[in-house]
């Protein structure tokens, strides 16, 4: 009877494990499922704590056309996707180079990866201060270089030009050590044999390359596409720190433009439907990854 | 002689290759640690000295910034209670409940297990405003609002995610054959669970244990939203530094090395884990 319920009978399922699934299942549907319900019966409403005027009564889907009429909640997910884009990319092809690079240097790993962990595991508050300082035109690190090299003129963070390159810079600075990471134990955990063959076939270093490292790597480099997308997707912190939305709304992505239509302006109805559509895209980004991690697992 | 002049032209493409591969790893390592050490540095600036138009490596250092913040007058040495409790209470949290969660998706076939398993996965990959505002609703109908509990509460949304899924992932790698034996041995499933399987979980329960901390003590959003005055944590004060009077940037830089610094120590123990936790048990690290 015990073997049939640690795993071996492949055809049963039963109830018997939720004797300890139960508390998390409460615990979640506390914490997450009644608040998105609470959520999406706000979208429907005409809730706002600053109008006198609001009553709560149901208006349809009428928060939902405000979204996608409104240029606030477009511009700021085109912002937000600008981020992504930009910063993804990027942020992939130095961590690949940097992991290479690290392929041969035993000694050099030592003390190289425990150094660049500092960026991706301080607080993004931190983060947000590290940018604030350091990008100061006036007694800033970053700021006083860049205005002797006669590149910048006056603010940076407070350029609305220059405000969200410079959120960008930061967040690749922050992250790029997330992918050299993931990169270089992916590297470590390559097997063996297809690169003897590739030897013994004669292939030169640039053809392995290619043809026998990238294709190997091709899970390690989705997992760590998802993973970014939808991190830089949760954007929030480091960014609200640095520029608050930025000068105007230039480096308002979509989250800071959620938190202030919900907190400043307390139109929780227009504002819940904003963080509805938000939702939808990251419940997209989690069933690619789940649908890529389980297909590579082998129960 | 054609032979001998092409090992030479390929012994330089790797010198050279080498040497472009470790600068390219020197440059990056000192770009990473110079902006923030530029902080740390600031935190034991004076004034006159984080003001100065110039970069001056050498000032004379003072703990006037730490005074200010943590003593009486600042406030922050209470932001720092609340954060420990905050983060201590989450790891307890998340682990008690997170553990069993994640073994049973290991070893049970169980109806609607996979359906759990996803919906997790959203709570970690999911906005934090989209959970915070209607949290925020949620928490003043159940006046958790200003409470500690209410910041533990909301941190464990996006934390028991990468509880279950790290411990699901090692406790995958222990061969099912181990509880069997324990099973014959008359233990029954609750014992083969804490006392065969748990032992062997140590190390990856600890890694679990310090990521949670960390990102708990690391969060900013539920802080702010539902923490407000009375359960406010350290990252959450950093706004109020920013005041209409002017920045008070020395206080700012005390605080981030508080915030900063004990993270990377604990994730300096748990180097090994992290590429794990991180991608939520999707790469061995």
């Amino acid at each position: 009877m015990n073997d049939a319920q640690i795993g071996t009978d492949l055809r049963r399922t039963s109830w018997k494990g939720w004797k300890w699934l139960w508390p998390g299942f409460i615990l979640l549907l506390v914490i997450e499922l009644i608040p998105w319900l609470i959520m999406g019966d706000y979208s429907f409403r005409n809730i706002n704590y600053a109008d006198p005027s609001a009553t709560g009564g149901y208006v349809g889907w009428d928060n939902y056309r405000a979204a996608f009429h409104n240029s606030g909640f477009g511009s700021s997910l085109w912002l937000t996707f600008k981020m992504v884009f930009i910063c993804l990319p990027i942020e992939f092809l130095l961590g690949l180079i940097v992991a290479l690079s690290l392929t041969s240097q035993e000694k050099l790993k030592k003390w190289f990866l425990p150094i660049i962990i500092i960026p991706m595991i301080i607080s993004p508050t931190v983060i947000g201060l590290v940018g604030n300082l350091n990008l100061n035109p006036d007694f800033g690190l970053i700021g006083i270089t860049l205005k002797n090299l006669g590149l910048v003129k006056g603010a940076i963070l407070g350029n609305y030009k220059l405000a969200p390159i410079s959120i960008m810079a930061i967040d690749i600075w922050q992250w790029t050590p997330f992918v050299i990471l993931i990169f270089t134990a992916g590297l470590l955990s390559l097997p063996k044999a297809p690169f003897e063959a590739a030897s013994v076939d004669g292939a030169s270093s640039w053809q392995t390359f290619w043809k026998v490292t990238i294709p190997l790597m091709k899970p390690i480099f989705i997992i760590g596409i998802l993973l970014r997308f939808t991190d830089l997707f949760k954007e929030f912190d480091k960014i609200f720190i640095m520029t608050g939305g930025g000068p105007g709304s230039s480096t308002e992505i979509s989250n800071i433009f959620a938190y202030r239509v919900n907190f400043q302006f307390w139109d929780l109805g227009y504002g819940s439907a904003s963080v509805m559509l938000l939702y939808i895209v990251s419940f997209l980004a989690c069933l690619l990854f789940v649908n890529f991690t389980t297909s590579k697992d082998i129960h | 002689m054609p032979v001998k002049g092409k090992e030479i032209n390929n012994s330089n493409v790797f010198m050279w290759a080498n040497i472009l591969k470790i600068t390219l790893i020197v440059v990056v390592a000192l770009i990473s640690l110079v902006p923030f050490l530029w902080i740390v540095m600031s935190a034991f600036k004076g004034r006159m000295d984080i003001m100065s138009p110039t970069i001056n490596l050498f000032f004379k250092p003072t703990l006037s910034n730490f005074m200010e913040a943590f003593g009486p007058s600042g406030g922050f040495s209470i932001y720092f209670r609340n954060s420990l409790i905050v983060g201590i209470s989450n790891v307890a949290l998340c682990l008690i409940i997170g553990i069993p969660v994640a073994y049973t998706f290991s070893r049970y076939y169980v109806l609607g297990a996979k359906h759990l398993y996803f919906f997790i996965l959203t709570t970690r990959m999911c906005p934090g405003i989209a959970i915070g505002v209607p949290l925020y609703v949620w928490f003043n109908k159940l006046h958790l609002l200003g409470t500690i509990p209410g910041v533990v509460l909301a941190h464990t949304t996006f934390n028991l995610a990468l509880v279950v899924y790290m411990m699901k992932g090692f406790f995958d790698g222990i061969p099912k054959e181990i509880d069997h034996a324990a099973l014959v041995d008359g233990y029954s499933e609750g014992q083969v669970f804490t006392r065969v399987i748990l032992p062997i979980a140590k190390s990856s329960t600890i890694a679990s244990a310090f990521l949670v901390f960390i990102f708990s003590w690391n969060e900013l959003l539920f802080a702010m939203l539902l923490g407000g005055e009375t359960a406010r944590t350290l990252p959450a004060a950093f706004p109020g530094l920013v005041t209409a009077l002017g920045t008070y940037w020395g206080q700012l830089c005390a605080a981030a090395t508080v915030v900063a610094i004990p993270v990377i120590i604990l994730a300096a123990f748990i180097q090994k884990y992290l590429v794990q936790g991180l991608t939520l048990g999707a790469v061995k690290g």
